[in-house]
């Protein structure tokens, strides 16, 4: 019964793939995404999550799943510790966060008490994983606008606590779905997260970008370099696709892939309706997916 | 700050307590993004034609964005203006982008800062100099540095965010005022504090006792609430944890509309008629 379940359950994926316009590289890279920044949590970190960032959460789960089963989430939604796993839903956390939360705050007391000493480099050990609009070649970020701050052509959302975890963290972490020049420029229109401040003022500081081609960190001198590449992506198109002139680390490995037991853990138990591609798509195919989700979640 | 006894009385209809609310009010509207949002609240103040309205608020979504669709904000403090997995809020992306609506660039720390200032009628409190560090301060003169008196490290003073209003859509409350909240808290239990005068519509209404059983009890006490009003469904499309998950294809519909000239008189007609 039960691999029945399984088997028919296959099917309506390998069917929700096809509407998604998604082929098997673009999958693949978001699961490689996915399992890198699972790779990057250590066991016993407080993992904070964004609301409707799927990759990060499910990056969390797997580790929670796998080499990190100690973790605690801090999920925005319900502002609670949550001890565990769980899957991933639409805009639905509050209902499987809040009751197997540990401790339920609110924000005042989430800004004043609780991450002023941890954005900081308190106990525990504390891993999140912001989406930027623009990168530049130091690592600082913008989720505000693009074209002159005074009259912004492009007004985005906002940049909620990056401008407050970013000034302060000595770690911190980026991931980009979309790597391309749109994303990493030579020079932000405004800044809203900090990047690293070179030599200057002496500030330990290391950021981490995972894209869908490689992985990026902050080098000697604090330029972003490439630490990593994904399988298959090669130098030319990852240099191709950056807006400012890119270094290698000395040491330049390929990613290790996702493992068959990690996209199985991601597609049966932590993310089986796919809701992780959504950060991929735009436009109609998201509209059309996200209604596809919305109706769904109505019936069930 | 509530008036009278705390045990008086101070339920009422969305009307009469939304009436309190004047032109040019400074009003924080609770819940967060698309959750516990007073939406039915915010829809009322649009039938009454509110005009001239800066709306505080941690995150914006519907209900910040359906103001500003209806006229009635000029100004806006918030540090996140969206609708989460459906994307950018309509009415709020063109508005500032046309220079018709101006938006006060906070952060979580900024707003969170302000409004304990508020509630504890200081002129500003000092949050740590890193700021600095991006060009927040470029777009917020009024976010003074300083030198700390004792330790002469660099410090920001926050100012002061006192509200006129505040508005929150509570998962449960008692005829007094007593609030029960549920799910996301955002900064609701201190709004408040902070505001001239509170009005909170109700998920239901239950006996004060009934309340204190409930998880996390009371977290807005009768003496900051002023007018209390039974509105199931107030915060509808979004969440009111536990009695009701976000309806995400309520706010793809609101998208819709709010994105098209045509559809979005038609939207805001039927949905403040609904509320009659």
């Amino acid at each position: 019964m039960a691999a029945l379940a399984r088997r028919r359950h296959r099917g309506a994926r390998v069917s929700a793939g096809a509407d998604l316009g998604l082929g098997e590289r673009e999958r693949l890279q978001i699961d490689q995404m996915v399992v890198t920044m699972s790779r990057l949590v250590e066991d016993g970190d407080l993992l904070a999550e964004g609301i409707g960032t799927f990759l990060p959460t499910a990056a969390y789960m797997l580790a929670k799943h796998t080499h990190a089963p100690r973790c605690t989430s801090l999920c925005p939604n319900g502002n609670t510790l949550m001890p565990g796993t769980r899957m991933l839903t639409l805009g639905h956390d509050e209902f499987e966060t809040i009751p197997r939360a540990s401790t339920w705050l609110d924000y005042l007391q989430i800004n004043t008490s609780t991450m002023p000493a941890i954005f900081l480099g308190g106990r525990p050990r504390w891993t999140e994983f912001m989406r930027p609009a623009q990168i530049d070649p130091m690592g600082a970020t913008n989720n505000v606008g693009i074209g002159d701050p005074a009259r912004f052509r492009v007004r985005f959302p906002g940049s909620a606590g990056i401008p407050d975890a970013s000034t302060v963290a000595a770690r911190f972490y980026y991931y980009a779905p979309r790597h391309d020049r749109q994303l990493f420029v030579p020079r932000l229109d405004f800044c809203s997260g900090a990047g690293h401040p070179g030599h200057a003022d002496g500030r330990p500081q290391h950021i981490t970008v995972i894209t869908n081609l490689g992985v990026l960190a902050s080098g000697p001198e604090g330029r972003l370099q490439v630490t990593h590449l994904h399988s298959g992506v090669t130098r030319a198109e990852i240099e191709e696709r950056t807006g400012f002139p890119l270094a290698f680390d000395a040491g330049l490995a390929v990613t290790v892939p996702p493992g068959a037991d990690e996209r199985r853990l991601l597609d049966e138990t932590i993310d089986p309706r796919g809701l992780r591609f959504l950060e991929v798509l735009s436009g109609a195919p998201r509209r059309a997916r996200l209604r596809a989700l919305a109706a769904e979640a109505r019936v069930a | 700050m509530g008036q009278g006894e705390l045990s008086a009385d101070r339920l009422t209809t969305l009307a009469e307590a939304l009436g309190a609310v004047r032109d040019g009010d400074r009003v924080a509207l609770g819940g967060m993004t698309l959750y516990r949002r007073p939406v039915a609240a915010a829809l009322a103040l649009a039938a009454a034609g509110r005009r001239g309205l800066e709306i505080v608020t941690l995150t914006g979504g519907i209900e910040t964005d359906l103001l500003i669709g209806a006229g009635c904000v000029v100004r806006l403090r918030s540090c996140y203006t969206g609708l989460e997995i459906v994307g950018f809020a309509p009415h709020f992306t063109r508005q500032v982008q046309a220079g018709t609506l101006t938006l006060v660039e906070e952060t979580e720390y900024t707003l969170s800062y302000g409004v304990q200032a508020a509630a504890m009628r200081v002129p500003f409190l000092p949050m740590r100099g890193d700021l600095a560090r991006t060009d927040i301060l470029r777009v917020r003169p009024d976010l003074a540095t300083f030198a700390c008196p004792l330790t002469g490290v660099p410090l920001i003073a926050v100012p002061a965010l006192p509200l006129d209003v505040a508005i929150l859509h509570a998962s449960a409350a008692d005829r007094h005022g007593n609030c029960n909240l549920q799910g996301q808290l955002a900064l609701d239990p201190h709004l408040p504090a902070a505001a001239a005068l509170t009005i909170v519509t109700a998920e239901r209404i239950v006996s004060t006792d009934e309340l204190i059983a409930m998880r996390g009890s009371v977290q807005v006490p009768a003496l900051h609430v002023d007018h209390v009003v039974e509105c199931p469904g107030g915060s509808l499309p979004t969440s009111c944890y536990p009695s009701r998950r976000l309806d995400v294809a309520a706010v793809l519909d609101y998208a819709d509309a709010a994105g098209d000239a045509a559809a979005w008189p038609r939207w805001l007609a039927d949905a403040t008629g609904a509320l009659a």
